[in-house]
């Protein structure tokens, strides 16, 4: 019997597996590096949402860390819950970049990149030097969050990591569900119009700034939660834990996986890049780099779309005959390279 | 597709002695280059203007600056008597004023039809929030306009390659699908720079019937234009730049025989 594998049915079996894998599998590695990708998972969506306007931030682990410092110092100095933690640091997240953008967009393009990429430096020079808040390189250590009691039923995050497991992947779930929307409706056509054609978008009356901005904040307001969760996670927040190899690394994921995706490609690309990243570094001992450059290439030479292109590249090697594709529908890369042949 | 007077606002009462769209000693200046110099003009509600002169001449630069690509370096531009010369495009775009490029500036990956619809979202009324949430005002609305997209795609001939990517249409329809999108955010005045150019016989027939429909609609149109010919079909008026200076503005017939303007396009001296 054939089953009709629609969006609707895809998704549920994605959920059902999410919420099956750690109680079926019961290996608390897999399970602290899966918590791990969902983590990067909204660092990606966050990424990928500034993206969707034409905009490369190359400075979100700025927003990782203010969300963590902003969790770290809430949970440690006043007591706060995670649950009051959390959205405080999308909130701190996103009103830093809110103001940030209001400034640097205008310009946009590699201003903007290099901007963000400055901007995330100086995070981290503050995070280090400002002792009297951040106290220096020694960090804030997070308290174990409380346990909660539902109807009876303890959720003790001390004694396992499956709340941590559950609340990152609904965290990641409520993100998705929000970039697709966004992607989905009239402001996801918007913004690919801003991305593709700024000036033509400005002459048609779209307010460049206003959805740039927009976007911007949302995906900070996301990389700050994440950044939250991750300090929470490990019970300590300092100037190693995000710097710019994490925004590198959180590029390298959506390109991966897919840029031109809102959701799908940059989860795809951050489960993909930790898993891979967290096994290679126990099978290839002190070659974790060279194989994980090694993974990255790979996928995008014969994904030039990242991830997202795995469809089209199964339906190649299937029909072993590339020239059965239309030429317009191929990437440069391809036709450039038919051109030569 | 609309009896009324065409565009947003329109029939909205202005003065009877406030000109519609007012320029007044308009100036531009590159550096220590003047593109344009005391440029003035004044236009009614409907009015068609054709924009002459040589290459250089500043007619894309006075569209640039009408539309809010550049501030002007001293002058007013005053529409339905407010200032707008230090407005952003989008505002000015909102206000009424839209206008195409010169060369083809689209949206190449997406779809005719997709690329009109964006030209529609100007006239859209429900915010991001009821996009985000698909409210019913938001799903009628986005069907209204998804329909009014296709309609005006068939206005402009543009019913066959619906489905096509703008970067894969040949030049002629892409020309036609650059005045589709403007005409799409329902402007009350519409900004052409050369849309003829670089075709054969059969796009310009194609695009000069768009242009026409456009006018038949009662638009305000301000069109640059190297074809004579067909400028003078559309126009009903005629203004000439040279060098940044305005030398003529009148009635075709009168224009086109002007002295000033047959040298300013010939480079006839006296001797000649």
């Amino acid at each position: 019997m054939k089953i009709p594998l629609n969006k609707g049915v895809t998704t549920g079996l994605g959920i059902v597996l999410v919420i099956l894998i750690p109680l079926v599998v019961r290996d608390r590695f897999l399970v602290a590096t899966l918590i791990e990708s969902g983590i990067w998972c909204l660092f990606a969506i966050g990424f990928a949402a500034v993206f969707r306007v034409g905009q490369i931030s190359m400075g979100q682990a700025a927003f990782m860390s203010i969300g963590g410092y902003t969790a770290g110092l809430m949970s440690a100095d006043l007591g706060l819950s995670i649950w009051l933690t959390l959205p405080a640091a999308g909130v701190a997240a996103g009103l830093v970049a809110c103001l940030l953008g209001l400034v640097v967009l205008r310009i946009g393009g590699l201003y903007f990149a290099i901007a963000t990429l400055a901007f995330g430096e100086i995070i981290t020079i503050i995070s280090r030097n400002w002792s009297a808040v951040t106290q220096g390189p020694t960090g804030i250590a997070l308290p174990v969050p409380d346990d909660i009691s539902v109807g009876g039923l303890v959720i003790s995050f001390s004694r396992s990591a499956l709340p941590f497991y559950y609340l990152t992947a609904a965290l990641v779930a409520v993100a998705a569900v929000i970039f697709w929307r966004i992607d989905r409706s009239r402001q996801g056509r918007i913004t690919r119009s801003v991305a593709e054609n700024d000036i033509l978008s400005e002459h048609l009356g779209m307010h460049l700034m206003k959805y740039r901005v927009i976007m911007f904040t949302l995906g900070a307001f996301f990389t700050g939660v994440g950044g939250a969760l991750y300090v929470h996670y490990l019970y300590w927040e300092g100037p190693p834990l995000f710097t710019g190899a994490q925004s590198f690394a959180v590029m390298m994921m959506c390109v991966v996986g897919g840029i031109n995706s809102s959701v799908v490609g940059p989860v795809l690309g951050a489960i993909l890049l930790t898993v891979s990243g967290t096994y290679m570094g126990i099978l290839f001992e002190g070659l974790r780099p060279l194989s994980y450059g090694l993974l990255v290439l790979a996928v995008i030479w014969l994904l030039p779309n990242g991830m997202m292109d795995m469809k089209s590249l199964l339906t190649r090697l299937g029909r072993g005959n590339r020239s059965e594709v239309p030429l317009e529908t191929r990437s440069c890369r391809e036709r450039g390279g038919e051109m030569r042949e | 597709m609309r009896p009324e007077a065409a565009g947003r606002g329109a029939g909205k009462c202005e003065s009877k002695h406030m000109p519609f769209l007012q320029v007044r000693g308009l100036i531009k200046d590159f550096g220590s280059l003047r593109a344009l110099h005391q440029v003035g003009i004044e236009l009614d509600q409907g009015e068609v203007l054709g924009i002459v002169g040589p290459n250089g001449s500043g007619k894309t630069t006075f569209l640039n600056l009408l539309s809010g690509y550049y501030r002007p370096s001293q002058g007013e531009i005053l529409f339905r008597g407010k200032a707008i010369s230090r407005m952003r495009s989008d505002q000015i775009a909102t206000m009424g004023i839209v206008r195409t490029f010169q060369s083809n500036v689209l949206y190449g990956d997406a779809t005719v039809v997709e690329s009109v619809l964006r030209g529609c979202y100007l006239m859209a009324k429900t915010g991001l929030l009821q996009a985000f949430f698909n409210t019913r005002t938001y799903s009628a609305e986005e069907k209204g306009l998804a329909q009014r997209a296709a309609e005006i795609a068939a206005l402009f001939d543009l019913e066959d390659v619906m489905e096509v990517p703008a970067s894969l249409l040949p030049h002629g329809k892409q020309r036609a699908l650059g005045i589709a999108m403007a005409f799409a955010a329902q402007p009350t005045v519409l900004l052409l720079d050369e849309p003829l150019a670089g075709m054969d016989f059969a796009q310009t027939q194609l695009v000069a019937q768009a242009i026409q429909r456009v006018i038949a609609e009662g638009m305000t149109v301000l069109l640059v234009e190297h074809n004579i010919p067909t400028l003078l079909s559309l126009c009903r008026r005629i203004m000439v730049l040279d060098s940044g200076r305005k030398i003529a503005d009148g009635e075709p017939s009168d224009v086109i025989n002007r002295r000033e303007v047959v040298e300013a396009y010939l480079g006839m001296d006296d001797d000649v």
